[in-house]
């Protein structure tokens, strides 16, 4: 949300490159940014425990700690249940960097109301990425390393070898998300832990534990939205009708908020070629993209790696403008085991940033 | 037993959780100890 206004801002400003009067001028009102990101969060979460208990289910108020396999404590009342789902969903790791106390993390950093000069964010993972773009095309410095945070905010960095004294305003943590696993007593349930997180089988089942189930990023392999509503549904069904539906994570497309996005399905050429399959590569650059030099949006390309000898697609990788859309044609190519050669033989509309995609799928 | 299913964390894996069992006909209970939104909505 926050990414997309500041992207068209960014937009904006560019537009006096495209003949927009007064566009070099916008700027972002940082304080109204939050308070619009606040209210429509509100308006979200408002009411949703009322539509869940219209729906029939009970909902229970305060922190649930399990006392046996089959009974909890929540708030101060016992409940007893056949089946369990445990979507306790992650919280921001806290490295042991010394002066780690002088930093925020991302949940507290999207909740400041004005814009801090510089940034550094610790953690080049898809949330370190889109914190430092979102807030460098906002207008600050920003860098994305770390070894030391000394006293008045100054970040020790070792970069290309040489060590970088950093001072910045706001040092954001984005360092991964741990399970939310503590607390809980899941050892009362007999629920194995994985290094804090919950370990379960290909039906989210706790293998230790056969009456317990876990969906979303409490399992800490996908910590994706999409993911949390795929494996809340499964986790529900198995729980209740019995394992029938194993979890498939084959064509599971993702995107990283930087600007441009960075988009992905399927295998790396690097994981492709370590698979000792014999690999084809296709690129198409964003540069030879009427659509994309219209927009002056050039940045950025299509990768597809494929098996040589069938065609098959294996990965699709883009980066540039859309990708976070476009990698779906990908994504739904795969899944219909639709080759590189049907792609490339695809009619397409005339100038559009997808047309990027089926050229990259010749070679 | 009080339910047929408890989901710990009214998060997006947990509301979704809710609402499958509730519709396969399960006695269903939702916890929270916090807000309802979860971290995708509080936080994206
Ligand atoms: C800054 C940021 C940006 C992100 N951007 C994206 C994005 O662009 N696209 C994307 O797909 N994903 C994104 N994600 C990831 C996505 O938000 C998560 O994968 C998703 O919210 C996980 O849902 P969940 O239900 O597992 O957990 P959550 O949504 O965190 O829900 C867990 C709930 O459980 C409750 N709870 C925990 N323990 C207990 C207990 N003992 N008793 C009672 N209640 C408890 C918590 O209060 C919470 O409400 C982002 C995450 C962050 C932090």
């Amino acid at each position: 949300m926050l990414v997309s206004t500041v992207e068209l801002a960014w937009r904006a400003r560019r537009g006096a490159e495209l003949g927009l009067a007064g566009a070099a001028g916008v700027g972002l009102d940082w304080g109204e940014v939050i308070a619009r990101k606040n209210r429509i969060v509100a308006s979200w979460s408002q009411g949703k425990d009322q539509a869940l208990e219209r729906q029939g289910i009970a909902v229970l108020r305060g922190h649930a700690t399990f006392l046996a396999p089959h009974e909890l404590q929540v708030g101060d009342r016992t409940v007893t249940t056949e089946k369990i789902v445990i979507a306790t969903g992650s919280s921001p790791a806290r490295p042991s960097i010394e002066g780690i106390e002088h930093t925020v993390t991302s949940e507290e950093l999207l909740d400041r109301t004005a814009l801090p000069g510089r940034m550094v964010a610790i953690g080049g993972g898809a949330i370190g990425m889109e914190l430092g773009f979102a807030f460098a095309r906002a207008g600050l410095y920003t860098n994305v390393s770390v070894r030391r945070i000394t006293g008045d905010r100054t970040v020790e960095a070792d970069i290309g070898g040489t060590t970088h004294r950093l001072s910045a305003d706001v040092v954001v943590v984005a360092t991964g998300r741990p399970p939310n696993t503590e607390g809980l007593r899941l050892d009362l349930a007999g629920v194995r832990l994985e290094r804090g997180t919950v370990s379960v089988n290909e039906y989210l089942q706790s293998p230790t534990a056969p009456h317990v189930y876990a969906a979303g990023d409490v399992t800490g392999r996908h910590q994706h939205t999409p993911a949390a509503w795929y494996e809340g549904r499964v986790a529900a069904e198995n729980a209740l009708k019995g394992n029938h539906e194993a979890v498939d994570f084959n064509v599971f497309p993702t995107t990283i908020f930087t600007i441009p996005a960075v988009a992905q399905v399927g295998l790396t050429e690097a994981e492709a070629r370590k698979r000792g399959l014999r690999v084809g590569v296709g690129r198409s650059p964003f540069e030879d993209n009427t659509a994309a030099s219209v927009r002056e949006e050039t940045e950025g390309l299509v990768k597809v790696i494929y098996d040589e000898a069938s065609g098959q697609l294996l990965g699709v990788h883009i980066l540039g403008p859309n990708a976070e859309d476009l990698i779906h044609i990908a994504a739904v190519a795969m899944r219909g085991g639709l080759r590189r050669r049907d792609l490339a033989g695809m009619h397409y509309v005339f100038p559009t940033l997808a047309g990027t995609v089926f050229d990259a799928m010749w070679e | 037993m009080d339910y047929d299913l408890l989901v710990i964390g009214a998060g997006t894996a947990g509301s979704f959780a809710a609402r499958t069992a509730i519709g396969l006909g399960g006695r269903t209970a939702i916890v929270e100890q916090d807000g309802f939104a979860g971290t995708c909505l509080a936080s994206g």
